[in-house]
């Protein structure tokens, strides 16, 4: 008779005999799951003497349920992980020109998982390019559900390109300025200099404007989920350290943001919107100023995505 | 060559002169967390340069699919990296291989099924049966210990032995038993 993990506020309720739902996966995935499942099997088995056992639930996705149901994720395989809250996937494909960016990119989306857990540790023996990879012993706490990732960008050359450059243009001029090819006259300003050099004239196709824009959101609050599981994960391991990994010396209001927010400063309201040059060599994130998330103006909200 | 009294009183000696005075908090620094921040791009050459210095790492998405690929090729892993995608509040979770689908290779039982195997080491030390993952983690090293891998380890591998996909399992099994004598297992995962 097999159980649900359940999730409580003291925790992660596992009993002795959870249902997991797997996904195979596909290409190699079958071959994969045969072996793998084996291993967990007798770990388990071996480790609980029988007093433990998982019950895997197959549910599908990729080639094989689309395939057996002509969808490439059935409403199931995502009710499934609800439901039974822990699972695990082999590879799968991402389907060509299909309404799904990626199957791994959609349930991550759906359950909201914001955390993207990579450890890095070195098997002695396994071949390296480097002369001392056992040195490597790093888990990595990727932000899973924002920045450039978000996936709200607009193609070069196309309308919804053209909004939100007119947008940039009526509401920050001085912004729209510092785009390199935002307008019909630097392109031909551009072209011209390529002629004097001895390039043939192209047609006046050409010479419009094809700058794809793209869209970086980072929150205080999505910073604030990721660092505060990526401290508690050391805490709870005995880790030694947490490094914040940015570019915020040049990204000063997403990346730069993501170290104050991790540092328990919350978005200053009084920064001035746009101003790199401004402070040379003491970044905003050296200079935490200290305000209360409740007087900061709310964010402006951002194009839904297309 | 030092006696054991010798050793004892040295070592003594070396962890009074490490504690700190009470002014400086009588070394309860070695039981702190240290936060920092770096720039990604020297990131990306310290983990090579001075790879000792890092340990939890803490960044943004598209920083983070950088730095974690980057990092599991330094360490030979591309094939046997594990990841896991965690919702600590609802406590969704999904472990998944972080490779491709290899499509040629499909049905062949070739391939290296590391990714997976470890993805569901990382799932039972968040589920906290801890003893069964610390077996895969044993396994896994006494496995490769004894030069018994796939085709993708075996070809850069001096004497190795080549085994199927099924077969690497079944080896993983083999040395969970620890008959292999080879080191105690150490939990580097630990709680997820």
């Amino acid at each position: 008779m097999s159980d649900r993990i359940t999730m409580s506020p003291k925790g992660l309720q596992v009993p002795n005999n959870p249902t997991i739902p797997f996904i195979e996966g596909d290409g190699t995935g079958p071959d994969i799951w045969r072996s793998s499942v084996k291993v967990f099997d007798a770990a388990v088995e071996k480790a609980y003497g029988g007093k433990k056992k998982i019950t895997w639930k197959e549910v599908l996705a990729g080639e094989k349920a689309f395939n057996k149901t002509n969808n490439w994720l059935p409403d199931e395989t995502l009710a499934a992980f609800r439901e039974y809250i822990v699972g695990i996937k082999g590879p799968l494909t991402t389907p060509i020109g299909g309404g799904i960016r990626s199957l791994n990119v959609a349930l991550r989306q759906m359950l909201d998982l914001y955390v993207c857990l990579r450890p890095v540790m070195y098997f002695k023996g396994v071949p390296s390019p480097v002369k001392k990879p056992e040195d490597v012993n790093m888990v990595i706490f990727r932000e899973n559900t924002e920045d450039i990732y978000a996936g709200i960008e607009y193609a070069g050359g196309t309308a919804d390109a053209q909004k939100c450059l007119e947008f940039l243009e009526k509401n920050f001029p001085k912004e729209f300025a510092k785009i390199r090819f935002g307008t019909k006259e630097k392109v031909a300003a551009w072209d011209k200099e390529l002629q004097n050099i001895g390039m043939p004239k192209r047609d006046a196709d050409h010479n419009k404007v094809f700058c794809g824009i793209g869209f970086k959101p980072i929150s205080y609050h999505g910073t604030e989920r990721l660092v505060h599981s990526a401290i508690s994960y050391a805490l709870k391991n005995n880790r030694r350290s947490v490094t914040l990994v940015h570019k915020g010396n040049i990204m000063k209001f997403t990346e730069g943001a993501f170290v104050s927010g991790a540092m328990k400063s919350p978005p200053n309201s009084s920064a001035t919107r746009s101003s790199p040059s401004a402070n040379p060599g003491s970044s905003a994130t050296r200079n935490p100023t200290k305000i209360s998330p409740q007087k900061t103006t709310p964010a402006p909200s951002i194009p839904a995505t297309k | 060559m030092m006696t054991g009294d010798q050793k004892k009183t040295l070592i003594a000696e070396v962890e009074k002169a490490l504690k700190l005075w009470p002014t400086h908090g009588e070394g309860k620094w070695k039981k702190m967390l240290l936060i920092k921040d770096t720039i990604a791009d020297i990131t990306l050459q310290q983990v090579m340069t001075r790879a000792k210095d890092f340990d939890v790492i803490a960044t943004m998405n598209l920083n983070g699919d950088y730095l974690s690929d980057a990092l599991a090729a330094q360490v030979g892993g591309i094939g046997i990296a594990p990841g896991a995608n965690i919702n600590y509040v609802t406590g969704h979770a999904i472990f998944e291989a972080t490779h491709g689908t290899a499509p040629k290779y499909a049905n062949l039982d070739q391939v290296n099924p590391g990714s997976v195997i470890l993805s569901g080491e990382m799932m039972l030390r968040y589920m906290g049966w801890t003893e069964a993952a610390d077996l895969i983690i044993h396994g896994i090293e006494g496995a490769i210990a004894a030069k018994t891998v796939t085709y993708d380890f075996h070809r850069l591998m001096d004497g190795a032995t080549k085994l199927k996909c099924s077969e690497f399992g079944e080896a993983i099994i083999k040395h969970m038993s620890g008959a292999s004598g080879s080191s105690k297992a150490k939990p580097a995962m630990a709680k997820v």
